[in-house]
């Protein structure tokens, strides 16, 4: 039995994440000191990365591409490399990061990116996720698909468009398709409006909804207004 | 040849004094993501950093923030704690925000902060008087300088 197990395992190895361009300032912490980053060199597990304003630095992790955007921290947490498959977990302290993985064949690709609060999974696909105190978690997907579990267990499949966003001290996400919807709310004016009323309207028209708590001139405006709609059926 | 050497000589001392001053701007934002509440003086500070300039010690940024009518008129300490309205109107007058029309005529701390709730810099629950976490300020001023070209 001992003898099977044995043949059966394949060690898992350490991979190496190589810096391709830096945009600004950035630096990393490998133990206990921060230092400049440099274009070329080799990143290992466990080490933090760190942006300043108006940076970016891009990483190549196996098959993944993975920019990390202005004012972000994020962490190795884990890089493995076995006989056929790879196995990545960034951790985004905050900020913003944008992975794009390329689906290779043969190669079972387990990428994932945590926030304190959620994660996302990914297989040959493209996402970016952002984290913050203050708006929470966001996972957006461009195009594939992605696994997305909150830390209480709750779990999606996102595609594209979709937007996970977990608020904080939220138990579950918005809805995903939130995003795609607000698209399609436009605002409809009645007939007989002047072009200079439409016109502050259409620049101060948020101010009625944010600034009164009943605007009652908005509540029931009892006038006509003409809609054309273009329904395209699927 | 002389041409050649001087600007390459006078790079290469630079360079060390810049690697210096960039690793000093992600020190300040690595101290201010552990604060549980952020000063005004932080605001002062990310603000600097915002339009492109080395922090310098509070009262020369906010001369600076003044001289370009971010921080006009306002005269908080250092040490007191940023509110989303104070760092709302700095936000509104950085980015030049005009698309909301009660700030457009008061110009206070409550309607910028409206603004920049309008405008999705700032979270739609809480109020103007809600103090900042440094996480949340770093948070907000990554939108702002995105929202003003950064990456």
């Amino acid at each position: 039995m001992s003898a099977v197990c044995v043949v059966c395992y394949t060690p898992e190895l350490i991979s190496d994440v190589r810096v391709l361009d830096i945009n600004g300032t950035a630096a990393y912490k490998e133990q206990r000191q921060w230092k400049p980053m440099k274009r070329g060199q080799t990143l290992r597990e466990g080490t933090k990365i760190s942006t300043g304003a108006r940076s970016s630095v891009r990483l190549k992790i196996d098959n993944a591409t993975v920019t990390i955007r202005q004012l972000s921290m994020v962490r190795i947490n884990r890089n493995l490399v076995s006989g056929n498959s790879t196995r990545t977990n960034l951790g985004l302290r905050y900020g913003k990061v944008n992975a794009r993985i390329d689906r290779i064949k043969k190669l079972r690709t387990d990428f994932r990116i945590s926030t304190p609060v959620a994660t996302s999974s990914v297989r040959g696909s493209e996402k970016e996720v952002s984290s913050g105190p203050g708006w929470g978690t966001k996972i957006r997907v461009f195009h594939g698909e992605i696994g997305a579990s909150t830390k209480l267990g709750t779990s999606n499949i996102l595609r594209k468009g979709m937007l996970f966003h977990l608020k904080p001290g939220s138990p579950r996400p918005s809805p995903l398709l939130l995003a795609m919807w607000r698209k399609y709310i436009t605002r409809v004016n009645p007939d007989d409006l002047t072009d200079e009323e439409k016109q502050i309207l259409e620049r101060f028209g948020d101010d009625l909804w944010l600034n009164f708590e009943d605007p009652q001139f908005t509540s029931n405006p009892r006038a006509n207004a003409r809609v054309n709609l273009q329904i395209i059926f699927p | 040849m002389k041409r050649i050497l001087i600007p390459v000589v006078i790079m290469l001392l630079l360079t060390p004094l810049l690697y210096a001053q960039n690793m000093q701007q992600l020190q300040f934002i690595h101290q201010l993501a552990d604060k549980q509440e952020a000063t005004f003086n932080d605001a002062v500070t990310f603000m600097t950093i915002a339009i492109g300039l080395e922090p310098k010690d509070f009262s020369t940024n906010l001369q600076i923030l003044k001289n370009r009518n971010i921080a006009r008129g306002m005269s908080y300490n250092a040490v007191d704690p940023i509110r989303r309205g104070a760092l709302s109107l700095m936000i509104a007058r950085y980015l030049d925000l005009s698309d909301s029309l009660l700030y457009l005529i008061f110009g206070t701390e409550r309607y910028a902060f409206r603004a920049c709730v309008a405008d999705g810099i700032m979270s739609n629950e809480g109020s103007e008087w809600d103090r900042l976490s440094g996480g949340e300020l770093i948070e907000i001023m990554n939108i702002a300088i995105e929202r003003a070209g950064g990456r």
